[in-house]
């Protein structure tokens, strides 16, 4: 009931924003009218690169994870993944996160049962991301003061962006993807002035907080043909 | 006089076992091997030195599954105020050739490292981080039987420490390895 409330928000921007948001990830299942095969099943490892984090260039994260796909029809593909990424935070903290979510992919050219060697997809899911934040000590900042060095957070996050397999083999793909993440929650940041600490920032512009999420991944699929 | 023939030798050796025309199967073959392994950090030049071991599994003559283990045993040049940093890796290998003793490949085995560091400030316990890491290789494989194989490789991790030390550290590495490696179900034909 509360999820419908907030489309009563008299901010129309943030409306619009949510609209958009469901429409791209419901737009993959209009793959579902088509005939193909059921339950193929490929499992992978990825390494994920985090880019643009808070709008900055610097401090790109590295991150590794792994998911499994099922496939539900000829033209749509579900990833379940994992990842866990660790970035720089302005030489004053750093931060680990963790991503757990899924993804609906739905390929723009039929696969033709992964014979074709470039399959390009769009790409659209949701996350739960977890968030810790610590302050670098720099000798000062546990003397000084006993303000929060270290924060944690949970927030959800939906993500959408473009893809694409290599098939060496049918059973076989390296796929490439640049997801936008976009976070909807609480923020959190390193205060400087008075004194480093870790703070807990609530944004009125949900949504424009992201960052761009680049993935390499190896999958192999596990039914036999 | 000695040398050249004792190279002639090693080169006649080579054509020998070409001679016999062995084709090998892979296909749910098992190999793992155990060696000492350098590394060079490319931010500072500095070498390391790892006990690493590693493991594949074939699918099938092109795909291996891969799993893989650094055990950091010293800092050899350039000072570095990493003290330790172990890593496990797992991934992927793509085997270019197919029923060949030569067995080149490819591979992305993404990963964590575990590293301790010297730290000033902060508390010591809190130095130990684990790390993400994002990993290539190139190598090559030559099966000469069906118990054992030589192998060289080459792998390049990226990686950051954040709390290890003071600062932010980049741990972008190359390593290096080679040997004599076993192997189990490799069979020649």
């Amino acid at each position: 009931m509360r999820f419908f409330q907030s489309f009563t928000l008299p901010n129309q921007t943030l409306h619009m924003k949510r609209v958009i948001c469901i429409f791209v990830l419901l737009l993959p299942f209009l793959g579902f009218s088509q005939v193909g095969k059921l339950g193929r099943v490929s499992l992978g490892v990825r390494s994920t690169l985090s880019l643009f984090n808070h709008g900055q260039v610097k401090d790109a994260g590295y991150g590794m994870g792994g998911h499994f796909r099922v496939q539900l029809t000829k033209r749509v593909n579900t990833e379940w993944f994992a990842d866990y990424l660790t970035n720089n935070s302005g030489n004053t903290g750093f931060r680990q996160d963790g991503h757990i979510g899924w993804s609906v992919m739905y390929y723009l050219l039929d696969p033709n049962d992964f014979q074709r060697k470039f399959t390009p997809y769009m790409v659209a899911g949701h996350c739960f991301d977890y968030s810790k934040l610590t302050v670098r000590p720099d000798g000062t900042n546990y003397i000084l003061n006993a303000l929060p060095q270290t924060g944690t957070r949970w927030t959800s996050a939906v993500q959408t962006g473009l893809g694409m397999h290599y098939n060496f083999t049918p059973k076989f793909d390296v796929s490439f993807a640049a997801q936008y993440m976009f976070h909807f929650g609480h923020d959190l940041e390193i205060e400087e002035v008075p004194y480093r600490q870790v703070v807990i920032e609530d944004h009125d512009q949900h949504g424009i907080e992201g960052h761009l999420l680049v993935s390499l991944s190896a999958n192999i699929k596990l039914v036999k043909e | 006089m000695k040398t050249r023939l004792i190279l002639f030798s090693i080169l006649l050796f080579g054509l020998h076992i070409n001679a016999q025309e062995k084709i090998f199967t892979k296909t749910n073959g098992f190999r793992a091997m155990g060696t000492l392994c350098p590394g060079v950090f490319t931010s500072n030049g500095a070498t390391s030195l790892y006990f690493s071991g590693d493991w594949d599994y074939y699918f099938n003559e092109h795909f291996s599954m891969n799993g893989e283990g650094h055990y950091f045993l010293a800092n050899l040049t350039g000072n570095t105020s990493i003290t330790s940093y172990h890593s496990v890796l797992w991934g992927m290998n793509y085997h270019f050739l197919i029923f060949n003793q030569l067995d080149p490949f490819v591979g992305m085995e993404p990963g964590f490292g575990f590293v301790d560091g010297t730290r000033l400030f902060g508390s010591k316990p809190n130095a130990f981080e684990t790390i993400p890491l994002i990993t290539f290789t190139v190598g090559t494989n030559f099966y000469v039987g069906s118990i054992f194989h030589f192998f060289i490789k080459a792998r390049y991790l990226q990686g950051q420490s954040l709390s290890a030390t003071d600062y932010h550290l980049s741990l972008s590495e190359f390593r290096f390895m080679g040997g004599l490696g076993w192997n189990l179900g490799v069979k020649n034909k």
